[in-house]
């Protein structure tokens, strides 16, 4: 039980310390090759 | 395939992606990959980056990617000589930095910043991404360094949509 709290509470420290991904609201790709069609 | 990576993402407007190709050449061609958020979201870049990951594109066949340029809202503010992007709806942020080499776009990045200092409002802002340009797979072998860096090409002032 102890062990599951403690996973609990490293996995929140975690997301609590994670730098935030930067979010857009719209984008545009440039690419190129025959892979990207 | 990149719109296939960018359709699959949930926060993105499926209906909105577009593929664009520029017809250069027969084979190995240029193209464009349009993508928005749906209505009250915003597109994660590392969900992105993970989604292209996915595809498994292989190296070798002269693909990959050649700029990605977004458009992100939120208020611009100058924190420690540094111009940020904080993003509405978000605890995320940009760092906006201007081109070096390409005149227009250093001009962007400088018109920004009078705007700010006059006490104007910024809307939105869109340019490159500083670090996604390369060949698959280096490109995609690690998420580029945060925080994000923007190189302006153009911004939108808030009053401006009240005209």
């Amino acid at each position: 039980m102890k062990t599951k709290i403690w996973g609990m509470m490293f996995g929140i420290t975690l997301l609590a310390v994670s730098p935030a991904s930067a979010q857009v609201v719209s984008g545009v790709m440039t690419v190129t090759g025959a892979e990207m069609h | 395939m990149a719109r296939d990576a960018a359709a699959r993402l949930y926060d993105v407007d499926a209906k909105s992606v577009l593929y664009k190709k520029f017809k250069i050449s027969g084979s190995y061609d240029h193209g464009t990959v349009k993508f928005s958020a749906k209505k009250g979201k915003l597109v994660d870049l590392d969900k992105l980056h993970e989604s292209i990951w996915a595809t498994r594109l292989s190296g070798g066949t002269r693909s990959g990617l050649t700029r990605l340029d977004v458009t992100a809202v939120g208020a611009v503010v100058v924190k420690d000589n540094k111009t940020v992007l904080n993003v509405k709806g978000s605890d995320s942020h940009f760092v906006l930095i201007e081109d070096t080499t390409k005149e227009a776009e250093k001009s962007a990045f400088r018109k920004l910043s009078d705007t700010v200092k006059r006490g104007e409002k910024i809307l939105s802002v869109t340019g490159r991404v500083e670090g996604w340009k390369g060949g698959w797979p280096t490109v995609l072998r690690k998420l580029p360094a945060k925080p994000r860096r923007i190189i302006v090409t153009s911004f939108q002032i808030q009053e401006a949509l009240s005209n």
